[in-house]
C-alpha cells in the first residue's frame, strides 16, 4: 500500500482529535434524552389505557416543567446583570451633581431658601425634599438641624466604584454564568426524563450532576426531583428529608407545598 | 442483544454491571455508550461529508436511532463502534442526499463555524482551516473508499476491524485502501496548486 506524505499524515492526525466541546455533547445528550424519553412514554401508551393516561400526564408535566425551567432560567439571565445597571446610574447621579466636596467630619448644611439657580435643577432628583440647597457660603447660616437628604455622602464615591467594579465583573462572568445555567437546565430536563421514563436512578445521578454545579438557579426543582426519584426508589425516608429541605429552604415556592 | 458485556468492556465502558441489564441499568449502559462514543460519532459524520452546522443534529439522530436498536446489537467482536459506524454511513448519506435536494444554507454552515473560532485565536483557526482543507479533499473521494480510508487513517481501525464493520472482504479493504490514500493525495496537491 502507498504511504502518506507528511503533510497528509499531519492532517489525519489533527482530525483524530476532533471532536463536539463539552457543551455541545451535554445538548445532544439532552436531545436524546428528551427524544427517546418520548419515545418511552409513547410506548407506555401503547401499553394501557391506564398507562396512556399516567404518561401523557408525565409527559405533560415534563413539558410543562422544561417551559417553567427555560422560563425561570430567561428571567434569572434578565434579572442577574440588571442590578449593577441599576445602581451605577444612581452612584454616577451622585457624582455629577456640582455640590461641593464637604468633610465627612464637618457638620451637615442647612436648607436655605432662595439659593442658587444650579442647585435648584441638582435637586430635583431629590424632590421629597424640594428646598434648594444653600451654596458652600452658606455655612454662616447653619442651623444646628441639618436636612439629610442633601448631603453629599462620601461613601457614595466608594459606592460608585463598588457598583463599576460589580458591573465589570458581572459582564466578565456574564458568559460563564449562562453556560453553567445552560448546563444547569439540561441536567435538569435530563432529570425529569428519566423520571418520565420510570429511571429513577439515572434522574438521581443527572439531579445530583445538576447541583454539583456552582449554579444553583435550579435548586428548588432539582431537590423536587432528586425527592421524587428517591421515593421512586423506595427510599422514603431520604425523600421525606429532602423534601423538609426544600420547605424549609424554599418555603413559598410552588413546589414546597 | 445486551449480554455483550465483553464487548462494552472493550471499549472502555467500564461501569458495565454483567449482570442481565433491566431498563434502568440498559439505560445505564446505553450513556455509557454515549459518552464513549460521541466524539467518534461526531468525527465520522463530519469526515463522511455532514456540514458543521448540522453534524450535533445528526449526531443526536445516530444515537436516537442506536437506542431504538439497542436491544438488537450484537457484538462481532469489534464493540459498538462497527455497529455505531454503519448507523452513521446512513445517516451520513442521507445528509448529503438531503443537502444536494435542498441546498438551503448558502454558506454551508461556514458562518457558524467562523463563530465556533471567535475570537481569533491562531492555532485553533489553523487547526480548523487544516481540517477544512481534509475535509474538502475527502469530499473528492467516493464514500465507500471514504470510509475504509477513515476508518483506518484517522480511526485507526485494523483492516479485518474495517472489512467486518463494513460487511466487506479483506482485499476489498485493501485495495479501496490504496486507492483512498492515492486519491487523497492527489486532491490535496491539487487544492495546494489551486492556492498558489
Amino acid at each position: 500500500m502507498s504511504d502518506l506524505s507528511t503533510s497528509t499524515r499531519a492532517l489525519l492526525d489533527a482530525a483524530k482529535a476532533d471532536g463536539p466541546s463539552k457543551l455541545a455533547k451535554a445538548k445532544i445528550w439532552g436531545g436524546v434524552a428528551a427524544t427517546t424519553a418520548a419515545a418511552a412514554g409513547g410506548g407506555a401508551a401503547a401499553g394501557s389505557v391506564a398507562a396512556f393516561g399516567s404518561g401523557k400526564l408525565l409527559m405533560f408535566g415534563a413539558l410543562f416543567g422544561s417551559a417553567v425551567t427555560v422560563g425561570l432560567a430567561m428571567a434569572l439571565m434578565h434579572v442577574g446583570p440588571m442590578s449593577p445597571e441599576i445602581t451605577e446610574p444612581r452612584a454616577d447621579m451622585q457624582l455629577a451633581t456640582p455640590r461641593p466636596v464637604r468633610d465627612p467630619a464637618a457638620p451637615a448644611q442647612p436648607i436655605r431658601a432662595g439659593g442658587p439657580q444650579d442647585d435648584l435643577t441638582v435637586e430635583q432628583d431629590d424632590a421629597p425634599v424640594a428646598t434648594p440647597v444653600g451654596n458652600a457660603n452658606a455655612g454662616a447660616n447653619a442651623a444646628p438641624k441639618a436636612a439629610p437628604a442633601v448631603v453629599v455622602n462620601p461613601a457614595q464615591g466608594a459606592a460608585a466604584s463598588k457598583a463599576k467594579a460589580a458591573t465589570a465583573k458581572a459582564a466578565r462572568t456574564a458568559a460563564e454564568k449562562d453556560d453553567l445555567l445552560e448546563r444547569e437546565s439540561l441536567l435538569v430536563s435530563e432529570a425529569r426524563g428519566a423520571l418520565v421514563r420510570g429511571d429513577a436512578r439515572a434522574a438521581l445521578s443527572a439531579v445530583h450532576a445538576a447541583q454539583a454545579l456552582d449554579s444553583h438557579a435550579l435548586d428548588p426543582e432539582e431537590l423536587s426531583l432528586e425527592a421524587r426519584a428517591l421515593r421512586a426508589m423506595g427510599s422514603t425516608d431520604a425523600a421525606d428529608a429532602v423534601e423538609s429541605r426544600l420547605r424549609t429552604r424554599y418555603p413559598d415556592h410552588a413546589l414546597a407545598r | 442483544m445486551i449480554e455483550d458485556t465483553g464487548a462494552v468492556e472493550r471499549t472502555s465502558i467500564t461501569s458495565v454491571p454483567a449482570v442481565a441489564p433491566n431498563a434502568a441499568s440498559r439505560e445505564s449502559i446505553f450513556r455509557s455508550m454515549y459518552e464513549a462514543h460521541v466524539d467518534f460519532v461526531w468525527r465520522n459524520l463530519r469526515r463522511l461529508g455532514v456540514e458543521l452546522g448540522d453534524v450535533d443534529d445528526k449526531t443526536q439522530e445516530v444515537f436516537v436511532i442506536a437506542h431504538r436498536r439497542f436491544v438488537e446489537f450484537e457484538d462481532r467482536g469489534h464493540g459498538p463502534r462497527a455497529w455505531l459506524f454503519q448507523i452513521v454511513i446512513r445517516v451520513a448519506s442521507d445528509a448529503r442526499r438531503h443537502k444536494r435536494r435542498h441546498p438551503e444554507d448558502p454558506d454551508s454552515g461556514k458562518l457558524l463555524e467562523r463563530e465556533s473560532i471567535e475570537p481569533p485565536q491562531t492555532q485553533a483557526l489553523a487547526r480548523r482551516e487544516a481540517l477544512e482543507r481534509l475535509d474538502r479533499a475527502l469530499g473528492t473521494l467516493e464514500v465507500g473508499r471514504r470510509a475504509v480510508l477513515v476508518l483506518h487513517e484517522i480511526e485507526e481501525m485494523t483492516a479485518p476491524e474495517i472489512a467486518q464493520s463494513l460487511g466487506i472482504p479483506l482485499n476489498t479493504v485493501y485495495s479501496r485502501l490504496r486507492v483512498a490514500r492515492a486519491e487523497l493525495e492527489a486532491a490535496l496537491s491539487r487544492q495546494e496548486g489551486a492556492s498558489r
